[in-house]
């Protein structure tokens, strides 16, 4: 109770989070009452916890990120969605969308989505007659598919953390990514008269299209990559990544000639200090993870939601539920890295696929980031473009109702959550 | 006071990148050979992979002290603004107090587990696990000069520091 008190107070008054895991976890070691015998234990729990090889997939995915942003292949995928769907009426609504989709193979972060779009996208679409909380929505909305789509570090620390394959969570990852491009791009089309979105004076010709399509070839190819070889079994996560860096800085160095060492020297420190701040949470978590094992409370919570209901629908729904829940206040990574050791446990005992489960926990977490009140690329897209929260969360309700409904329907239809899982090996 | 904490954190921290910069680019070397060995030379290298994960945790370290001199170690905001300027200033204030005291007892105790690893094997270059394991408190004690420093630059008001600059 003291830890649980401790942690939410800490949050409340605004400690970074990653350092209120570590106070809690040393409040729970002193409540044990072992004194300095069990303080003693916190740094080998901190190491230990950042001790494993898979997490090193995740600097190297946001490395290659970082240089394919810094060498402008940002424009490049941004003309190429507009010359694709830029015809249509709210055309650059539909761009938003369908860049995040080529922008997920890149980045894997929803708040670097909605920066760089926040930065880009939006004061464009402003310009050709967009409301400004309506142009957040959608690129908040379209953000979540850059996680969702591999590569996702979300997916890499849950895959670490709980000995699920990484390659099978990111084939799980695709279809719901593109089911989710789709539907909003039908919200989109469905709300388009209401919103009085304008429609372009002319499309792209074939020859804009083919022109276009060529320069992206080499941003295009780069997921192409990182997920033939992960899912063809040729090179793990973590080989992928470091070979993705590799393209990355030969497409900079040689192809567009845009990167020098300056730049790349910034890019590497950045890397290091995203990682940093992820790498805190874990670190501290050690400690949190060990206490809450030692006191079984994943058995403790475990009982309680099944005394609730053993019906796998209604468990699993009550696991969505927390994790959007606490997902409205709570960094993602953290909450990953608290509750899955808590919850998945829970899917076990009603014998939901381990990857399934992975899925379930990705998608609802992503989809928690643009939850108000303080989802991130909410916050993200108000601090970027000066609308107010407020505003952009109203407008974004219709998306965020569509994508809890994708949601369910990959939580509770194992089939088309595990296809493509299937489809290479990864799931039975 | 503040421009002299402002001027020394800044310089620690210039400092720390350029050691983060050399430990990420050994990093990427390291898996690179690691990757090409695997695939192209078949010498089965036993160290590319281990001293992997003690670089990016010594890297990843290293990088929460300069986290912590940019702030980017953020943390839930809206109830904190909703508090009046003096109350938000002493909170944030005991905030970075109880920070510094959490990587205090890192330190403490990092001494002790980081002497602990001179007797334990690292399994390559026939190194022991001590140069690793004192990423542990030379990290935890950057982190309190940081904080220090930027509890002395910013006087808890650094929330409303940011929302001006933002302005």
């Amino acid at each position: 109770m003291i830890v649980a008190v401790t942690f939410v107070l800490l949050i409340l008054f605004g400690m970074p989070i990653g350092f209120a895991i570590g106070l809690a976890g040393v409040v729970g070691l002193i409540d044990m009452g072992g004194g300095p015998n069990f303080l003693a234990i916190g740094p080998s729990k901190i190491f230990n916890g950042l001790n494993i090889f898979p997490f090193l997939a995740m600097p190297f995915f946001i490395l290659a990120g970082e240089i394919m942003n810094g060498i402008g292949i940002t424009d490049r995928l941004v003309k190429l969605a507009q010359v694709l769907v830029g015809r249509f009426r709210g055309g650059l609504a539909h761009t938003n969308m369908l860049a995040s989709v080529f922008f997920a193979g890149l980045t894997g972060s929803a708040t670097a989505d909605a920066a760089a779009f926040g930065r880009t996208l939006v004061p464009a679409m402003e310009k050709e007659g967009y409301s400004r909380d309506y142009a957040c929505a959608v690129t908040a909305a379209g953000s979540i598919i850059g996680p969702t789509i591999p590569p996702s570090g979300l997916m890499v620390v849950y895959g670490s953390l709980m000995g699920v394959s990484i390659g099978g969570l990111f084939a799980a990852g695709i279809l719901p990514g593109l089911v989710i491009c789709l539907v909003c791009m039908g919200v989109i089309v469905v709300g388009g008269k209401r919103e009085n979105l304008p429609k372009a004076a002319r499309g792209a010709s074939l020859r804009e299209v083919w022109d276009t399509f060529v320069s992206s070839l080499t941003a295009l190819l780069m997921p192409i990559i990182i997920l033939g070889g992960i899912l063809g079994g040729v090179v793990t996560p973590t080989e992928a990544a470091s070979i993705a860096v590799a393209y990355a800085l030969f497409i900079g160095v040689f192809v567009y000639r845009t990167l020098n060492v300056r730049e790349f020297y910034s890019m590497l420190v950045r890397t290091a200090r995203i990682t940093g701040v992820i790498f805190v949470i874990i670190a501290f978590a050690g400690i949190l993870g060990w206490w809450m094992s030692f006191e079984r409370i994943p058995q403790m919570l475990a009982g309680t939601v099944l005394g609730i209901s053993e019906n796998p629908y209604a468990v699993i729904a009550i696991i969505i539920g927390i994790l959007l829940i606490v997902g409205m206040v709570m960094d993602i990574t953290a909450i990953l890295i608290i509750l899955a050791p808590v919850l998945v446990p829970l899917t076990e005992q009603i014998g939901l696929e381990p990857i399934h489960a992975g899925i379930i926990f990705v998608l609802a977490l992503n989809i928690s980031l643009m939850t108000p009140p303080v989802g991130a690329c909410l916050f993200v897209l108000s601090s970027v473009t000066g609308e107010k929260l407020e505003r952009i969360a109203v407008k974004l309700m219709p998306f965020l109702i569509a994508e809890i409904i994708i949601l369910f329907l990959f939580a509770f239809w194992e089939d088309a959550a595990l296809f493509l899982p299937r489809a290479f090996g990864f799931a039975q | 006071m503040k421009i002299l904490a402002d001027r020394i954190g800044t310089t620690l921290n210039r400092l720390i990148e350029a050691v983060v910069a050399v430990l990420m680019l050994a990093l990427v070397i390291d898996v690179w050979i690691g990757v090409i060995d695997r695939y192209w030379f078949h010498w089965q290298l036993p160290w590319p992979e281990t001293l992997a994960r003690y670089l990016m945790i010594w890297a990843a370290l290293l990088a929460v002290s300069s986290g912590i001199a940019r702030r980017e170690h953020i943390g839930l905001t809206s109830f904190l603004m909703k508090l009046p300027l003096p109350v938000r200033r002493g909170v944030l204030i005991v905030i970075d107090l109880l920070a510094i005291a959490l990587f205090a007892y890192v330190l403490w105790f990092g001494v002790g587990f980081a002497q602990s690893g001179a007797s334990r094997q690292a399994m390559i270059f026939g190194a022991t696990l001590e140069p690793f394991f004192w990423a542990v408190p030379a990290s935890a004690f950057l982190a309190i000069v940081q904080l220090v420093l930027a509890l002395l630059r910013d006087q808890g008001l650094q929330l409303d520091i940011s929302m001006e600059a933002r302005a």
